[in-house]
């Protein structure tokens, strides 16, 4: 696969960061992460070579990224019953205007970094900062806690994205550990979830304020 | 090979045994049969060389299998005794994963199959948190899952960036193992080294809880019981360390070891006046535990950070931290129980009305701000003397960061211990399995002070020897 098309992918997946930001509905935003997910395996398994270890990792991580985990979320939220509203401490375009400031950002610093002359001519990098920046950035601009889960799944993919592409020294097995810790830790995120939503109301982070320093 | 079948077998019959047991004192016994063989495995692997394990593995491994014995001893007991006692299945469950994992990590010889297990052993924790299901450990919960969860994402990147170090300057070997990183990383990119070494330190500090990462840890401490409280305070942390240590061993083989030791002195000096400060008027006395926890945290920090006899210092203070917070949280516990409050404003005259328990919180007190003879005194003062040598103001920052702790700490802990007790009647008896754990924990430590084993003395000039090569 040649460099202009590797990019004009990654480009559909920094359109998909600057969606969910801009997303009010939360089934919506589980989606759609779970599509950049699936979008980032497939670019993953279409730029190396045909193994077949490379063909079960890739299907372990569709199925896990692009089902199971999102399968998981609206579970919880159909379960817990919340509403379906994103509820932004700061409102959407003020989000989707900080979230074009940070992919700016990751192009300057990718810049100044020290780079394979193979990686100079993609944009991996910059779309890993812009990624795991995005997902930060969710986490700190919505008020629900399912938000802040959909904010560590981006996260997650930036990840991936640095995992697959840019060293490639991961193993297999590794690969897999990591992806079951993610998976883990979001089947706890729900399971909590739901707790948060029974006893506070609608799963609002915000209330969680009785503990002070 | 023998080993391996040997140690699959215990983990899956344990299990099944939590699974299936319908009684809350039979898992309990299970934990306390795991912790027993975790204990010889410990030993065994520590005088044999059937793992290729250095002297840093060895010291975590050690001070890890003694506090699991003892605060699963102190599980029988609180399992069966205590009058708030929920279902049991899900914490044993966890205990033994984190045991699992917690060892699997210790023993790891590559960054990423370390990360993965030090994933899973704080994910088990979760449940520990969890478990009195009240409005205050929901949201504790969720501030650790979520903090330790995001930090723990930045220390990945951080490892996949120093195998980017390897590949940009065209290394053959760009895996993560530890001997490769150690013996090739002079030669990596600095530049990326550098940065990977800012994500590490974000993602290990913030399960270690050094100050500006530190929220979870107040919280966390203060809900949940106090025999999982001391798990976490002297377990969770010391595995913690012995993943930023190995941070602190590839920076000094690649020759930055300025840049790691300034970054730690500041966090030290940090904690330790942040954790200092917030125990005024504090009058929760878990919260306390957890300031001075995130304290410790912060003179070992310095401890690495200035060198020479502060490494002793600092190796020798996680092996005495882990066991005197053990010792107080559970004695801490025992506390809450008989008073069924967690506040100076109703524990007054702890001596008076459980004495053995209170006396225990005590001199564990005396213990943890540093009292002679216990070998925690040995440790501080190795790292002042380290702090001294190195700077003379950041000696003085430590030194008075440590009165004020003396003073923040004491006033409460006194408040609690003196007095004359309120007449709260919750049925709470001192027996032996309550107090065994706190009081063996304060009797090795008070041993380290007097004479020191010279097994372990070797074990630990081991572990100083490894931090210092490459210096």
């Amino acid at each position: 696969m040649n460099a202009s098309t590797i990019n004009t992918i990654l480009l559909l997946v920094v359109l998909i960061n600057m969606f969910i930001m801009g997303s009010n509905r939360i089934i919506t935003a589980i989606k759609a992460v779970a599509l950049q997910g699936i979008i980032l395996a497939l670019l993953a398994f279409f730029s190396e070579e045909f193994t077949t270890k490379g063909t079960i990792l890739f299907i372990i991580i569709v199925s896990i990224k692009g089902f199971i985990i999102p399968l998981l979320l609206i579970h919880a939220t159909k379960f817990a019953n919340i509403n379906q509203e994103m509820k932004p401490l700061i409102g959407y375009m003020p989000t989707m205007f900080i979230d074009a400031l940070s992919v700016f950002l990751s192009f300057f610093i990718s810049q100044k970094l020290p780079l394979l002359p193979s990686h100079q001519e993609t944009i991996i990098v910059p779309v890993f900062f812009a990624t795991l920046m995005s997902g930060m950035i969710l986490i700190i601009a919505r008020q629900k806690a399912i938000t802040q889960v959909i904010g560590y799944l981006m996260m997650e993919n930036g990840v991936y994205i640095l995992s697959s592409m840019l060293t490639g020294s991961v193993t297999f097995l590794a690969e897999i550990g990591v992806l079951l810790d993610v998976l883990a830790g979001v089947f706890i995120m729900g399971i909590m979830l739901n707790h948060i939503s029974t006893t506070f109301e609608k799963g609002d982070v915000g209330k969680l304020t009785s503990l002070r320093e | 090979m023998i080993l391996l079948v040997l140690c699959i077998f215990v983990i899956s019959l344990s299990i099944g045994i939590i699974l299936i047991a319908k009684s809350n004192n039979l898992r309990a016994y299970t934990v306390f049969a795991v912790a027993l063989f975790h204990f010889g495995l410990s030993i065994y692997l520590l005088s044999s060389h059937v793992l290729d394990i250095d002297a840093l593995s060895k010291l975590i491994l050690i001070t890890l299998s003694i506090l699991y014995l003892g605060i699963t001893f102190h599980g029988i007991a609180y399992f069966s005794r205590c009058q708030f006692t929920n279902n049991n299945k899900i914490v044993t469950f966890s205990l033994i994963i984190f045991i699992v994992f917690a060892t699997l990590m210790i023993i790891a010889n590559d960054l990423i199959s370390m990360w993965i297990f030090l994933e899973t052993a704080s994910l088990a924790c979760t449940p520990l948190i969890y478990y009195n299901e009240n409005k205050a450990s929901i949201e504790a919960t969720w501030k650790y899952l979520f903090l330790c969860s995001i930090g723990i994402v930045l220390a990945l990147i951080g490892m996949l960036f120093i195998s980017y170090s390897a590949i940009i300057v065209g290394a053959s070997d760009t895996s993560l193992s530890f001997s490769n990183i150690l013996l090739n990383d002079k030669t990596f990119n600095q530049t990326w080294l550098k940065i990977s070494f800012v994500f590490m330190f974000i993602g290990f500090a913030t399960k270690t809880g050094l100050f500006p990462l530190h929220s979870w840890k107040a919280d966390a401490y203060s809900v949940e019981p106090g025999i999982f409280g001391a798990l976490m305070a002297g377990g969770v942390t010391s595995i913690s360390w012995l993943a930023l240590m190995r941070l602190i061993q590839i920076m000094n083989a690649a020759g930055e070891s300025t840049l790691v030791h300034s970054v730690l002195i500041f966090f030290g000096i940090i904690s330790i006046l942040f954790a200092s400060i917030s125990m005024f008027n504090q009058l929760d006395i878990k919260k306390i535990l957890a300031y001075s926890s995130i304290e410790h945290m912060g003179i070992i920090a310095l401890g690495l950070g200035v060198g020479g006899i502060g490494i002793f210092g600092a190796l020798f203070h996680i092996f005495n931290n882990a066991l005197l917070k053990g010792g107080i949280f559970i004695a801490v516990g025992n506390i809450r129980r008989a008073y069924g409050q967690k506040t100076t404003e109703f524990i007054r005259g702890a001596i008076h009305k459980i004495p053995i328990s209170g006396t225990l919180f005590l001199v564990a007190f005396l213990a943890i701000i540093g009292t002679p003879p216990f070998g925690s005194f040995f440790s501080l003062f190795a790292i002042i003397q380290g702090s001294i040598a190195h700077s003379l103001i950041i000696s003085l920052l430590f030194l008075l960061g440590l009165m004020l702790v003396f003073m923040g700490m004491g006033k409460t802990i006194f408040n609690a211990s003196k007095g004359i007790p309120q007449t709260i009647e919750t049925g709470y008896k001192d027996t032996i399995g309550m107090y065994l754990s706190p009081l063996a924990f304060l009797c090795i430590v008070l041993m380290m002070g007097l004479s020191m084993p010279d097994i372990f003395k070797k074990l630990l000039m081991d572990a100083v020897l490894v931090l210092e090569a490459n210096l």
